[in-house]
């Protein structure tokens, strides 16, 4: 491991955003279960949209049995129960968004919750998904659901750390660039969150994917670029990002990677 | 200040995902192939032909073919009245849901605690069967004879059971799911292996190989040739077993599961291949053994628990390897599907208020059952290490015992589908049929199989000869799980009557 010191330089000027490029936060999904990761998440959500002013929403997803695995003998149908436990998990979680977030919950059911929280998300027109990670503490084991995001979801992802209390307000953006790549798709995302959320924004080099040698200040979060595996407009969350989430004490944000005329030709190529 | 406006979570489903599960349904859909698959490998043929085999041949000799086909007929009247309530309640619990709509919470709840105790009694054969064939596959393997022997040794046996279950409640736990691609190898492989063994059975009985070359006849094929009554039941409450697991395709909702074919014709080909499949499969194997009580008779009590593990060598030579590949894979596949039916089962019993609300936890990060599934899998382990102690033919007692209980719940359940559809009975000649006359003599047939079997095995005598006392094991379980129900059940009212007080409501849909 490297322990040479990462280089983090605050950026000048903010990059002028074109309008096509829907890196402002209006609309946030969380995506909720009932458990401990899916409070950090929604302390995360809630943050997050406090500082943009965005509205909020919170989506469960039943998982429907898959049809190859059928339950012997035969007992029905098991989801409705589950859905009605689900509705009694986001009153619980409705109780948690402080009244001057716009806040709205359902629930949906798909064969996995991935692909749930993923057509809710495109449904809503969400500018951000946000899920509780797992990982922290040097744990790498994350919830399926959240690792076929990280390898799929068509909109940025938020990642909230074990335990994150989201008390601190919004009040730095990092932006993780690669050395080898000057100029990068998150670079112009974090500017523009930045600019929306009246912060600074800095970026960061990370030798190695050592994440452990910045001093994270309470507040930030870090924006990643996908791998250049990814699909088109699909985040894919390369060895580097993987090692720096499991040691970064923040939240991560995970960007798809934009329609460009290069990545194309690298996508054929990869097929 | 942004403006505060919260709106109710919606209730039910978005209407963008809808209530049509149907959306994306080429992913999951299940074509009559897929049907017949699932049907199959529920059935797990090579587990049941060689846990139910011995104990059917022992009770009922060379008529095991006759008695396999007639066994059949009380399953198909009675799945057809499932198939109907499935229909009009799709809600989880099935025979807990529909008794207590039709009988009110008592019997509902009896019925209930007979599902759940053939379930759970069965993983813990399912497990048995599959440690024999674990250490036998071993051996056969390693080539080290004494391996297979080692399921003889009580602990050891026991451990290795007991790990088995853990790691299926764990898999049922976590929800981890079978994929398509996994059941179609399965079942392939067990079908292939089965008629493998068939084939070669005949080729050792027409070299002069066979061990005892027994000539065919179609007296096999005649049921009323079982020397008597008491037989004949026996015969049939295990042949009960025997396809305990067809109806899975009957109750597949088109809407819930994606089937993209009625489901009736996947069920009537599931038929075909399983009927088919255990007909030769004991063809073959009478031709070749016999059922004389010597060495590899079917009539040897040494071997009737298990009798593929004793025949496999003989017949098939060194790729015996297969046949333990195939009962092991099919028990371990079988276990898993099984697991999850008693935890759904207690899942809508606490629920609806008819077990303590812990059993209506769920996990949120598996939405899984998890209580009722740990619950389930310790009773199943106990069970397990104390019959391995107290009976020697521990798999071969709870394969009866099973056979009675499964009679039973299934009458039950038919007779519910006769009093609940008794309005409708009289619409049309279908209704008649599938909701009256089916259902009504299904279920009258397996509770006179259920008493006459339940009356028989207080004999010492009966079935594997495991007594307690001077009165059959069998009798003693049967007794004791009803005992044990219907003391659970009084305290359950104790505990809140509510249940118990007020008339069962779910969710009904109207039948054609």
């Amino acid at each position: 491991m490297s322990s040479k010191t990462p280089e983090v330089q605050t950026a000048g000027d903010a990059a002028v955003v074109s309008s096509d490029q829907p890196s402002a936060l209006r609309r946030i999904l969380v995506g909720f279960g009932g458990d401990d990761r899916s409070r950090d998440a929604l302390r995360l959500g809630v943050q997050l949209a406090q500082a943009s002013d965005a509205a909020l929403r919170i989506q469960l997803v039943v998982r429907q049995d898959a049809s190859f695995t059928p339950a012997y003998p035969p007992v029905g149908d098991v989801e409705d129960i589950i859905a009605e436990q689900g509705r009694g998990w986001l009153a619980e979680a409705e109780d948690m968004i402080p009244a001057d977030v716009e806040l709205s919950s359902r629930i949906s059911r798909a064969a996995s919750v991935a692909e749930g929280l993923i057509a809710a998300a495109e449904e809503f027109d969400a500018d951000l998904l946000v899920t509780g990670s797992g990982v922290g503490s040097r744990r790498l084991t994350t919830h399926p659901a959240v690792n076929a995001l990280l390898h799929s979801s068509p909109v940025p992802l938020a990642l909230a750390p074990v335990g994150h209390t989201g008390e601190d307000t919004v009040s730095h953006v990092f932006a993780a660039v690669s050395a080898d790549h000057a100029v990068h798709q998150v670079t112009d995302a974090a500017a523009s969150w930045a600019e929306q959320l009246h912060v600074p924004v800095s970026q960061v080099t990370f030798h190695a994917g050592d994440a452990t040698a910045v001093d994270w200040p309470a507040g930030g979060v870090l924006l990643i670029g996908s791998s250049r595996l990814a699909g088109r407009r699909r985040l894919f969350l390369g060895d580097t990002a993987a090692r720096i989430l499991t040691q970064l004490p923040i939240p991560l944000i995970v960007m798809p990677r934009h329609d460009t005329p290069e990545h194309r030709n690298l996508a054929d190529s990869v097929r | 200040m942004t403006q505060t406006s919260r709106s109710a979570p919606a209730d039910g489903l978005d209407a963008s995902q809808g209530g049509d599960h149907r959306k994306g349904l080429s992913a999951g859909a299940i074509g009559v192939l897929g049907g017949v698959v699932i049907g199959v490998s529920t059935i797990a043929p090579a587990y049941t032909l060689s846990g139910a085999v011995g104990p059917t041949a022992s009770a009922v000799g060379e008529h095991l073919p006759a008695v396999l086909i007639v066994g059949f007929i009380p399953m198909l009247l009675v799945a057809l009245g499932y198939r109907q309530l499935n229909r009009a309640m799709p809600d989880s619990g099935t025979t807990f849901t529909w008794a207590s709509r039709a009988f009110g919470p008592w019997i509902g709840w009896m019925g209930s605690w007979c599902l759940l105790a053939s379930t759970i009694l069965v993983l813990s054969n399912l497990a048995g069967i599959a440690v024999d064939f674990f250490y036998l596959a071993i051996s056969q393997l390693t080539g080290m004879d004494w391996i297979a022997d080692l399921t003889r040794n009580v602990p050891i046996n026991i451990i290795t059971c007991l790990a088995f279950m853990a790691v299926a409640a764990y898999i049922s736990y976590r929800g981890l799911e079978a994929t398509k691609a996994f059941q179609y190898v399965l079942v392939s492989f067990q079908v292939i292996v089965l008629v493998w063994f068939s084939v070669a059975a005949f080729r050792h009985v027409a070299t002069g190989t066979a061990f005892d070359a027994t000539q065919f006849s179609w007296d096999w094929f005649n049921p009323f040739g079982v020397e008597s009554f008491s037989a004949f039941a026996a015969g049939i409450a295990l042949s009960v077993f025997i396809y305990w697991g067809w109806d899975v395709v009957l109750t597949m909702n088109e809407e819930s599961r994606g089937m993209t074919t009625t489901p009736g014709k996947a069920a009537l080909l599931t038929i075909l291949v399983v009927v088919g499949l255990y007909t030769l499969v004991t063809l073959a194997t009478l031709s070749f053994a016999g059922v004389s009580a010597t060495e590899l008779g079917l009539g040897n009590p040494d071997i009737q628990e298990n009798v593929f593990a004793a025949l496999a060598g003989p017949v098939m030579g060194p790729l015996a390897i297969l046949i333990s590949l195939a009962v092991l894979s099919s028990s371990a596949s079988s276990l898993q599907s099984t697991m999850i039916s008693p935890a759904r089962t207690m899942l809508a019993m606490g629920h609806y208020g008819a077990l303590s609300p812990k059993y209506a936890r769920i996990s949120p990060k598996h939405q899984t059952p998890a209580y009722a599934t740990i619950v389930s899998v310790i009773i199943a382990s106990v069970f397990y290490a104390v019959m391995r102690v107290v009976s020697e033919n521990v798999l071969w007692d709870t394969i009866t015992t099973l056979g009675m209980m499964v009679c039973f719940y299934y009458g039950v359940t038919a007779l519910a589908c006769v009093w609940y559809f008794r309005a409708q009975a009289t619409d049309s000649l279908g209704s008649f049929i599938n909701k009256l006359l089916a259902p009504l003599l299904g279920g009258i047939l397996l509770l006179i199989f259920f008493f006459q079997t339940a009356w028989d095995s207080m004999d010492p005598a009966y079935g594997s000869g495991s007594q307690i006392g001077g009165v059959g094991l069998v009798f003693i379980l049967g007794v004791l799980i009803f005992v044990l129900g219907v003391a659970a059940m009084l305290v359950q009212h104790r505990r809140s009557p509510e249940f118990f007080r007020r008339r069962f409501e779910t969710t009904e849909h109207p039948t054609d």
